[in-house]
Parts: C-alpha cells; sequence; structure tokens
C-alpha cells in the first residue's frame, strides 16, 4: 500500500508540472487530490487498518497529499501568470577563481618529509654556498680527489663552492650537535654537467642521516624499505647493490623492481638492469666522516642516504624532462 | 670502460649471456651501462672461399657453388645475383642455428644437393635488408668460426667503473671480480718465449718514490705492418684506432691489463741507457704529436745517457719512437708516482690514457705480467723475437700492510652475524689473504688479512667490512627497522614559516614556481646599491646564462611568466619561494629567502577577474590577505623607488621587524630584458622579517559580544593627503571604541570645485567589548575623527558635516 502511496505522489507531481493548461491542471487535481481520487479512498479506507499500520500508511499518505497539494499550488501560480518562467541558463559554466597549484618539487618534498618524520626525524638546512672543507674534506673527499675536479663543481670568487650534494648540511648538523642524530636534509645542489633531459647543473635532493649506538646496514635497508614503500607503493621490492661513495662504506646503490614492467624488462629498466629501476645511494658513515666532526668511529655507527628528487619525481609521475622543473612549465605544474 | 664479451671469455669462464653478466655485475657494484649485442654465431658458421661458381642444371636463377670450408670442401646451392668465385663468405653448415633460430638440414634444391648456405647480412641478423651474400672484407682465414672473426660476433659491454675500483678498469681486472663472482679463479696468463739474443739496456732510477718499480725487455726482428683482425677489431670495440701492429700490441695491453706499455726504438736510445729522473731546468722535448714541451724539475723523464726521451707515465717523445724503419724495440712496463704524474700531466697540459692510469696508480704485479704479455704479442703478430732476460728495477716495492677485522664490528656495522668461515671465504675469493688463524679478543673473533697489491682501495676494516658484505651478498642483509630513538634536533624555523606561506600563497591562487639560481647577466634595474663586487660569478662558469647567483628572484620570475605565455598560458599569477645571494661578507657569502609574486597575462575573460580590475590592487590585495593570513596584522605603507618598478608605482611594508616587502609595477624596460612584452606587477617579501612580525604562537583573541555601531565617513582631500594619512588620522582621533575603519569608496573629481581632489569613503565600526555604545558616544567619537581630519588635513566632510548612518 505505501508503494502505491508513493507511485501516486510521483505521478501527480509530473502530472502538475506537465499541465500545460488551467484546464489541464484541474482535470489533474481531480485525478489526484479529487473527492473520489484513489488518494482519497485510500486514506478513508485507513480506518479498516489495524491501529499501529494506520499510524505509519497514514502519515505517509498524509505527506504525500501534502506535497501534492503544493505542487498544484505551484503549477496553478505558474500557469496563471502568477511567476515568469525561468531564464536562468543553468548549464552556464561557473566563473571559478584561480586554484593555485604547489610545485610538483615542492609537493613531493613535503611527502618525503612526512614519511619521515613519522619516524622520528628532524629537517635540517644549510648554505647553498659551501666551502671546500664542508663540501669535500669532511666527507672524505681528499684534494686531489676526482669528484673535487673542476669539470664536476662550481667555484666562486675567493674559493667557495656551490655545493654539489646537500652532504655538506649532514656536516654542519654533526658539528654542532652530539649524537645521537637523526635528520633529513633537503636543498639545491649544482654540478657543472652539461645538461639534458637528465641531468641538470640545478637539481634538488633530500639526504637522510641516522647515528647512533648500534646503526647497522640492516637498519638503513629497513628505513629505505619503509620509505620507498611509502612512496613508490606498497608493493614495492627493494634490493642493494654494491656501489662507492668516498663518504660512506660499505656503500650501496638502492634500486627498486621496476614498476612500469614488474621487472619483467620493459623501456624504462632497459636489458641491463634485469628489471631494476636504481633510485638513491647510500651506506654506513664513514669513519673518517666521524673523525672530522669530532664523532668517535668506535662508539657511534651511522648511516646516510642520498636521493634526487627530480628522479624520484620523474619516475612515479612520468615526467620525461628534468628541465621542465625550473623551466616551471605551468602547462605541467597545474596538472598537480 | 668497454670491453667485449669474448675478450673476457679469454680470462674467465662467463654466465649463460652477456645479460646475465650485466645482471651479475650490477649486484657486484659494477652496472653495464650500455651493451651491443652482436650476433653470436654458431660455431659452425664458419668462412669459406668460393672456388667456382656454375649455373644450376634446373634453374636458371640459382647457382651451384664449390666452397672450401677449411675441413672440407662442400657444394652449395645460391641464390644471390653477386655470388662469385675468390669470395670469402658465412657459410652455415649442416646443424648449424641461424640466429634466428632455424636449424639447416641437408636439402635438395631443384633435384641438387646443397650441403649448406651461404648467407646474407639479413639472415645471419646483422642487418634489417641486405642485398645478396655477404662478402667478407679482408681475408679471414678460411675455415675459421665466423664468431672468431667478426667483430659483430662479440658482444661489447660498457662496464661503469667506481673511482675507487681502478684495479677493475682493465679486461683482466674485471675478469677477476667476474671469477670471484662465480667462485672460480681467473685463467693464467699465456708465457712469453724470450730465447732471442740481445743487449738489455742499462737502467737506473733516480728515485724510487717516483718510480717505485721499472721494467724492460727488447725485442728484436720486428716488422712493422697492419694488425690481424682479430686484434684491430677488439680495439675498436673498445674504443681504440687501430696504427700499426706494435702501437696496437701496447694498447691492448693497456686495455687487458691497465698498464701502459711504451716502445722506445732501440737504436734511438742513446748508450743504451735509461735513466729515470727529474728533468732539468732548460730541458725540453718534442712529443710523438709533434708539441714541444720546456721541461723542469717538476716533471719526471725517461732520458738516455744525454737526453730526455719521453714524459716518464704521460707520453713518448718523436725522436725515440717507433717508425717505420724501427726493428728492434725497447719495452718500457714502470709504475710512476701517481701525485708525480699527475702534477707534471697538469703543469704541462698533456692529459693521455697513461697519464690517467699512473694517476689513479697502477699495480705493481701487473708490470711484470703486462711487459710479458706486449713482448709475447709482439713476437705473435710483429714477428718478433724476444731477447732473452729483461731488466726488473723494483726499489720502492712495499708489503701492504695488514688490516685487522673484528667479527663484533662486522656484526655492528651490518647487522648480521658473520661466521669466520663466511667472512674468510668472501675475503679470499678476493686474493685477501688471511695471516693466521682468528684471534679471541674476549667476547671477540679478530682476523687480519692482506689484502692483494692491486686493491689500493682496501685501507681500513670498514673496506673489508664491504667485501665481507659483498661476498655474502647485500641481500642477505634483512631490512630491519627497530632501533629508532627519537632525536629531536632544533630546526631552522625559516622552512615551516616558508612552507606556510607557500601554502597559503596557493590558496590565494598563486602558481608555485621554481627557478634557477644560477642566471646570466644580472639586469641594472634589480641591482641598484649592490657593487659589483657582491654580486658572485663563477670562476668556471658554464656559460654566459650560467654565470651568477640571483640577487632577486624578479627577473627569474619575469622569464618564468614570459616562457609561459608564450606557451599560451593566459593568465600568469606565480609565487616563488627561494633563495637569493651576496658575495658579501667573505668568505661564504650571505643567503636569503624571498618571496616573489608576479600578476602578468591576460585573466580569462569568463572567470575574470573582470577587465575593470585595478590589478596593482588586486596583487596588493592578494600580499595583504597572505600577511593576515600569516598573522601579521599591522603595518605602514609607504612609496619608494627603486629601478625595478614603473615611475609612481613602487610601494612598502613596513612591520614590527623592518621592511616586509614591496611592490610595484614591473618597469617594462626590466620586463622586456626578460622576454615579457605585456605589463607586469610583482611583489617581494622578506621572509625573514615577515616570519618575525608573525606572531610565533597563537592566542585566542575574545570575539564580541555586544553589537557594533557603523558610521559612514566621506571626505574630500587634496591630492597629496594618501588614504594612509588619513587612517592614521582615523585612528589617532578616534579613540578606543574605534573598531575598524574600511575604504569603500575612491573617487577623483575631473571639474567643478572639487577638481582635481579625491573623494573617500570609509566605513567605520564602533565597538566596546563591555557593552553597546549608546548614540551619543558613537557621535562624540566620529565629531572627534571629523575634527581632527578637518584641522589636520584639511579635508572637508561631503555633503557638509553630513554623517552617513549605516
Amino acid at each position: 500500500m505505501e508503494e502505491r502511496i508513493d507511485s501516486l505522489g510521483a505521478e501527480g507531481q509530473r502530472a502538475f508540472q506537465s499541465a500545460a493548461s488551467t484546464a489541464e491542471l484541474e482535470a489533474a487535481r481531480v485525478r489526484f487530490l479529487g473527492r473520489k481520487s484513489e488518494l482519497t479512498q485510500l486514506l478513508r479506507g485507513l480506518r479498516d487498518l489495524t491501529p499501529d499500520i494506520r499510524g505509519q500508511v497514514g502519515a505517509r499518505a498524509n505527506d504525500a497529499r501534502e506535497r501534492l497539494e503544493a505542487a498544484h499550488a505551484e503549477a496553478l501560480a505558474r500557469l496563471s501568470g502568477l511567476v515568469a518562467a525561468t531564464t536562468r541558463d543553468v548549464t552556464l559554466p561557473g566563473r571559478r577563481p584561480p586554484v593555485g597549484h604547489r610545485h610538483l618539487l615542492t609537493s613531493v618534498f613535503r611527502e618525503i618529509e612526512t614519511i619521515f618524520r613519522g619516524l622520528g626525524f628532524s629537517l635540517a638546512a644549510g648554505p647553498d654556498v659551501e666551502d671546500e672543507a664542508h663540501n669535500f674534506t669532511a666527507l672524505n673527499i681528499p684534494e686531489g680527489h676526482p669528484a673535487r675536479e673542476e669539470s664536476d663543481t662550481f667555484y666562486l670568487q675567493g674559493g667557495a663552492v656551490l655545493r654539489t650534494h646537500t652532504s655538506p648540511v649532514q656536516v654542519r648538523t654533526m658539528e654542532r650537535n652530539p649524537p645521537p642524530i637523526r635528520i633529513i636534509c633537503p636543498g639545491r645542489c649544482y654540478r657543472n654537467e652539461a645538461i639534458d633531459a637528465t641531468h641538470h647543473v640545478e637539481f634538488h635532493q633530500v639526504e637522510g642521516l641516522y647515528v647512533d649506538r648500534g646503526v647497522s646496514l640492516a637498519d638503513l635497508k629497513g628505513t629505505l624499505d619503509h620509505f620507498l614503500k611509502a612512496f613508490f607503493g606498497r608493493k614495492t621490492e627493494i634490493r642493494f647493490c654494491p656501489s662507492y661513495y668516498p663518504f660512506v662504506e660499505p656503500g650501496a646503490s638502492v634500486d627498486i623492481r621496476c614498476f612500469f614492467c614488474g621487472g619483467k624488462g620493459c623501456p624504462v629498466c632497459g636489458p641491463l638492469s634485469g628489471g631494476w629501476l636504481e633510485v638513491l645511494g647510500a651506506g654506513m658513515v664513514h669513519p673518517n666522516v666521524f673523525r672530522a666532526v669530532g664523532y668517535d668511529p668506535e662508539q657511534w655507527t651511522g648511516w646516510a642516504f642520498g636521493a634526487g628528487i627530480e628522479r624520484l619525481v620523474m619516475l612515479r609521475h612520468g615526467v620525461p624532462d628534468v628541465r621542465m622543473f625550473l623551466e616551471s612549465d605551468l602547462r605541467m605544474l597545474r596538472q598537480f | 670502460m668497454k670491453v667485449t664479451w669474448g675478450w673476457l671469455g679469454d680470462w674467465t669462464g662467463l654466465p649463460e649471456s652477456p645479460e646475465a653478466l650485466a645482471q651479475l655485475l650490477a649486484t657486484r657494484g659494477l652496472p653495464v651501462e650500455s651493451l651491443e649485442r652482436g650476433a653470436t654465431f654458431d660455431p659452425e658458421i664458419v668462412v669459406g672461399l668460393l672456388l667456382e661458381v656454375a649455373p644450376h642444371p634446373n634453374a636458371d636463377r640459382l647457382r651451384l657453388c664449390r666452397v672450401d670450408v677449411g675441413s672440407g670442401t662442400r657444394s652449395i646451392v645460391c641464390g644471390a645475383s653477386n655470388v662469385a668465385a675468390g669470395q670469402r663468405v658465412a657459410v652455415a653448415q649442416i646443424g648449424s642455428r641461424l640466429p634466428d633460430g632455424t636449424k639447416l638440414r641437408k636439402a635438395k634444391i631443384r633435384g641438387v644437393e646443397s650441403e649448406g648456405m651461404i648467407c646474407s647480412e639479413r639472415e645471419l641478423g646483422l642487418s634489417p635488408e641486405s642485398e645478396g651474400i655477404w662478402v667478407l672484407p679482408g681475408e679471414p682465414a678460411v675455415g675459421a668460426r665466423l664468431a672468431d672473426v667478426m667483430a659483430a660476433g662479440d658482444a661489447v659491454l660498457d662496464v661503469e667503473i667506481t673511482s675507487n675500483r681502478a684495479d677493475c678498469m682493465s679486461v683482466r681486472g674485471l675478469a677477476r671480480e667476474i671469477a670471484a663472482a662465480r667462485g672460480q679463479r681467473l685463467k693464467p696468463p699465456l708465457q712469453v718465449v724470450a730465447r732471442g739474443k740481445g743487449t738489455l739496456p742499462r737502467v737506473s732510477i733516480e728515485s724510487p718514490a717516483d718510480c717505485p718499480r721499472y721494467m724492460a725487455r727488447v725485442v728484436t726482428g720486428l716488422a712493422l705492418g697492419p694488425s690481424p683482425d682479430w686484434l684491430k677489431r677488439r680495439l675498436e670495440a673498445t674504443g681504440f684506432r687501430s696504427i700499426n701492429n706494435v702501437v696496437d700490441v701496447t694498447n691492448y695491453v693497456l686495455r687487458e691489463y691497465g698498464q701502459p706499455i711504451h716502445a722506445f726504438d732501440a737504436v734511438k736510445v742513446g748508450g743504451n741507457e735509461i735513466r729515470v729522473r727529474r728533468a732539468l731546468a732548460g730541458e725540453s722535448l718534442t712529443l710523438l704529436d709533434g708539441k714541444k714541451v720546456a721541461l723542469g724539475p717538476l716533471v719526471q723523464v725517461i732520458a738516455d745517457a744525454a737526453v730526455p726521451m719521453a714524459l716518464a707515465g704521460i707520453m713518448g717523445g718523436l725522436a725515440s719512437g717507433v717508425g717505420p724503419a724501427t726493428t728492434a724495440v725497447i719495452l718500457e712496463s714502470a709504475q710512476f708516482d701517481p701525485k708525480v704524474t699527475r702534477a707534471a700531466a697538469r703543469s704541462l697540459g698533456v692529459e693521455t690514457d697513461a697519464s690517467v692510469r699512473f694517476g689513479q696508480g697502477v699495480d705493481p704485479d701487473g708490470v711484470a705480467l703486462a711487459l710479458d704479455a706486449t713482448a709475447r704479442l709482439l713476437a705473435e703478430v710483429a714477428g718478433g723475437t724476444v731477447v732473452e732476460g729483461g731488466v726488473d728495477l723494483w726499489p720502492g716495492r712495499t708489503e701492504p700492510a695488514a688490516i685487522r677485522l673484528r667479527l663484533s664490528r662486522a656484526r655492528r656495522v651490518l647487522g648480521i652475524d658473520v661466521t669466520p668461515e663466511q667472512a674468510a671465504r668472501a675475503l679470499a675469493s678476493l686474493e685477501i689473504v688471511a695471516r693466521g688463524d682468528w684471534v679471541r679478543e674476549g667476547d671477540d673473533l679478530v682476523g687480519t688479512f692482506v689484502a692483494p697489491r692491486f686493491r689500493r682501495d682496501l685501507e681500513i676494516e670498514e673496506d673489508l667490512i664491504e667485501e665481507v658484505a659483498r661476498g655474502v651478498g647485500y641481500d642477505a642483509i634483512p631490512a630491519a627497522l627497530g632501533s629508532a630513538s627519537v632525536v629531536t634536533l632544533p630546526e631552522p624555523p625559516e622552512i615551516g614559516f616558508a612552507a606556510t606561506l607557500v601554502d597559503r600563497a596557493v590558496g590565494l591562487g598563486f602558481d608555485e614556481v621554481i627557478g634557477p639560481a644560477l642566471v646570466g647577466a644580472v639586469p641594472a634595474e634589480v641591482r641598484e646599491g649592490i657593487p659589483d663586487e657582491a654580486v658572485w660569478e663563477l670562476a668556471n662558469p658554464k656559460s654566459r646564462e650560467l654565470r651568477h647567483l640571483r640577487v632577486s628572484l624578479l627577473p627569474g620570475l619575469l622569464a618564468i611568466a614570459a616562457r609561459n605565455i608564450r606557451h599560451g598560458v593566459g593568465d600568469v599569477r606565480v609565487v616563488e619561494v627561494g633563495k637569493v645571494f651576496l658575495a658579501a661578507p667573505p668568505p661564504l657569502g650571505s643567503e636569503r629567502v624571498e618571496a616573489a609574486f608576479l600578476l602578468t597575462g591576460i585573466p580569462d575573460a569568463w572567470d575574470g577577474p573582470g577587465a575593470e580590475t585595478d590589478r596593482y590592487l588586486e596583487l596588493r590585495g592578494h600580499v595583504e590577505a597572505l600577511y593576515e593570513a600569516l598573522g601579521i596584522d599591522s603595518w605602514q605603507g609607504g612609496s619608494y623607488h627603486e629601478a625595478c618598478w614603473a615611475p609612481g608605482t613602487g610601494a612598502t611594508w613596513t612591520g614590527s621587524a623592518g621592511r616586509l616587502g614591496r611592490m610595484g609595477e614591473v618597469a617594462p624596460s626590466l620586463a622586456r630584458q626578460m622576454g615579457l612584452e605585456r605589463p607586469a606587477w610583482a611583489a617581494i617579501v622578506d621572509l625573514e622579517h615577515a616570519r618575525l612580525a608573525a606572531p610565533s604562537e597563537r592566542r585566542y583573541r575574545e570575539v564580541p559580544r555586544f553589537p557594533a555601531s557603523k558610521r559612514d565617513l566621506a571626505v574630500v582631500a587634496r591630492p597629496d593627503v594618501t588614504h594612509q594619512d588619513l587612517v592614521l588620522a582615523i585612528r589617532a582621533a578616534g579613540g578606543g571604541l574605534l573598531h575598524s575603519i574600511r575604504l569603500f569608496d575612491v573617487y577623483k573629481f575631473r571639474d567643478g570645485e572639487h577638481a582635481g581632489r579625491r573623494s573617500l569613503a570609509y566605513a567605520l565600526e564602533f565597538r566596546s567589548t563591555e557593552r553597546t555604545l549608546t548614540d551619543r558616544e558613537v557621535e562624540e567619537a566620529l565629531a572627534a575623527i571629523v575634527r581632527a581630519l578637518e584641522s589636520k588635513l584639511g579635508v572637508t566632510i561631503r555633503g557638509g558635516a553630513e554623517v552617513q548612518r549605516a
């Protein structure tokens, strides 16, 4: 019975709304609201029902009747010219306020920051213009080391350099604070390289440093596993391969299983990698680095990692050319 | 470094394919950058010599060929039109498999049996198309396997060698690492047969530190000429040009052993004497490349009894070099000090393969192996006879230092338990030798190890720990995330503030951009008050466009806007937060974070803002809204001029800690320099001053409980009276009840009695936190304001003293 009430209500509303003349409307009124209409009959028949059903059905029927009466009044007003038919084109587009976008590098860095803050890391920063002592010497890159060559490093007047990595921030942090240390440092770095789709003279890194008693390579692996899963997705598989950076020993390059092909081999990961993509470099802090900042390497161990933010972003979002970031092409930035 | 698959195979067993080798090397820390696959030919595909070509008895287009394949003669049916007697061709014999997988069977073609196939380049997978059969270049030996004679048959791998592993910068060194990874040993080198008679040179070394080891051999009876194909191919595949057999052999040995070898023409060595010494001031030498260099005591030379013949470890001299008439050579294989060699090469401006190798340091044991290999090869490819015996001076012989390895330390660094057996096995595979047994020290086991001389990178305990880790495999180390101690270090406050500012600006509709810090010329418009020497300039710039560090974000922002407009972006409203740099004070100069805002372009016709909008005020409003969002609730405005702004448009905001920011319409000359041809409006906020002006923490302020009384006030003011003058005067006179002053209209009279003056209309709000104000209180306050405005600023209240009740 309740379904019938509902369908009567709906039918009536449609009839009132579509009535094209007052005569048509009157006919519809008689049919749906008149003394002999089905709804009225139905209301009259309520008294035959048990009280609890009566209350329920009655409320529904009254409700339907009220809505029908309102619809009738509205239709009557429309047909008698009391309300002008609407002239608004409801399909016109809204006027949109400008929507700003954070730069993709900023968004990604914030995301990385959030992941590491969750692990108890703090943020650290340092100058872009560095001295050789912090950029090289303290990082076990002695004079004469190939990394100091002019072909890799921008030198300024007076022997200052543009930092080639964010590692001097690690050194400065350790100089100022006793262990334990647990930081990440984001920042811009500069290398004297030929600019192409994957290399730029200016790029951004995020580095992490953890120094404490009993910090091990296994801990580094666990942390980066957590980070890369959080960043690239829960199913991300990681792999450590030996590698060399003067400021760590042992050193590792860290790969993730190629998420384009699942490791089967594709143009992104190439035929030689076995389905892996290199994403960052890491290792156990070299004892000489600890000595340079006055930490006792027998007492403290630590790990460090460094990742190019642009590379992470290009991999995850499929941005094809590193130059797009500093060109700040709004057609790209507004996509994110 | 480029190596070929076959060459590595001379020294060690290899995995099933070059790809598998690449993957193995990656796990050893030696990733392969590229692989030119080459075709790997079936060994049954051999070089054949076409003896005779006859017509096929049953087909016009087919030929019947008789081919010598070394092991016999075959009769082969061939359909190619370019086939001719005397050609050397690739013959796929019965049972061989072509690169596409087809296996050759004995078959009758038009009734005649064909015992194999003469191949085209396409059939060998060497090129996508080919016309006719492949006529092999040169004169490869008949019957030889095609894979052995053609470069295309050998894969070339380009391996990335990290700078610590100079020992892997040779075919043999890399093979040694591969053998270790696969639990094998290197194959031994072939022995040299030295039975010739002749005299050896007398050699002396002035300084054992400069030249720890010097060896020489003599080879006579040489015939200079082209190298055999196999030698040319390996050199060319790995990046050398073939010159002649003698030069090629020294280059080949350099690639194979990583040891530079020099050959002197024996007859040109005066007195048959070699002196390894520092050059004397005033000496000079004409090098092999014809360049003449002046020498001095910084440079070590190889001299004969009288004059320098070569720059030690860098380049030979022209006079003593090998030439077409050379028949006997003195071969030099030596170890020169890396620092001395590097310094000399740099001072002379001569860098060679040899100087790079000696600059990294060579393996003193390899000196001997490479010398013998050179002599043996010269005998093989240049018809030489190796003279019995040789010279070997090793005054600078050192024993590698012993390194202690504590298993407890390995466990602490790696996070896994390593057994003494695992450690010893991993190290032994790399020829790192245990000296004695493990010794118990307390709870610890300590071993003593000696690294081979070729591993100069192994110096400390951690180096051995890494080798142990490589031996057990980095994969064996578990990912453990457990020992996190919470360490809270004070953070630089500007980072969080900058992030908030970016978020607020983005919320106001600005797109955040990031531009380069390295710029070309610094426009004069943004360097007012900055002396030239305070602009950082690179000592080694990459180009004119990347030469200075920016002193202002504005030019870069204009360039970004211009580029985006060229790309068809209509409405540009951008913000950048970034560092600007000054070279003072020394040594590191100063860095400051700025936030710059730029508004330009054509707003969308529909979305707005409307064409009537004053974009100067639009930008000003955005920046002031931003200040408020950051909690900065008071500042002073003011006008000022700076060359980056169009005249009369420059304005500043000054807050409690100093100048918060400045803005204006960008000077057209500056915009044009950066490629922007449209009007633009910009603001620059000093982040440090803004941060100091913003509250570090926010406290609740009571929201009003009593209603406000509103009054509108319209004044007519002389043109020199600013909005700020009026606001300050109203505030000063309004007393404690005046809550807020909002401008709602500005109008300039063009004519009439007020011509040239402005009308400014303000909505004033009076309220008390304690009670509802009475009309009288409000009228009194308003009257005080009117009096003050009239007397101090000479304004008239519009329409007499009429004050509208809102």
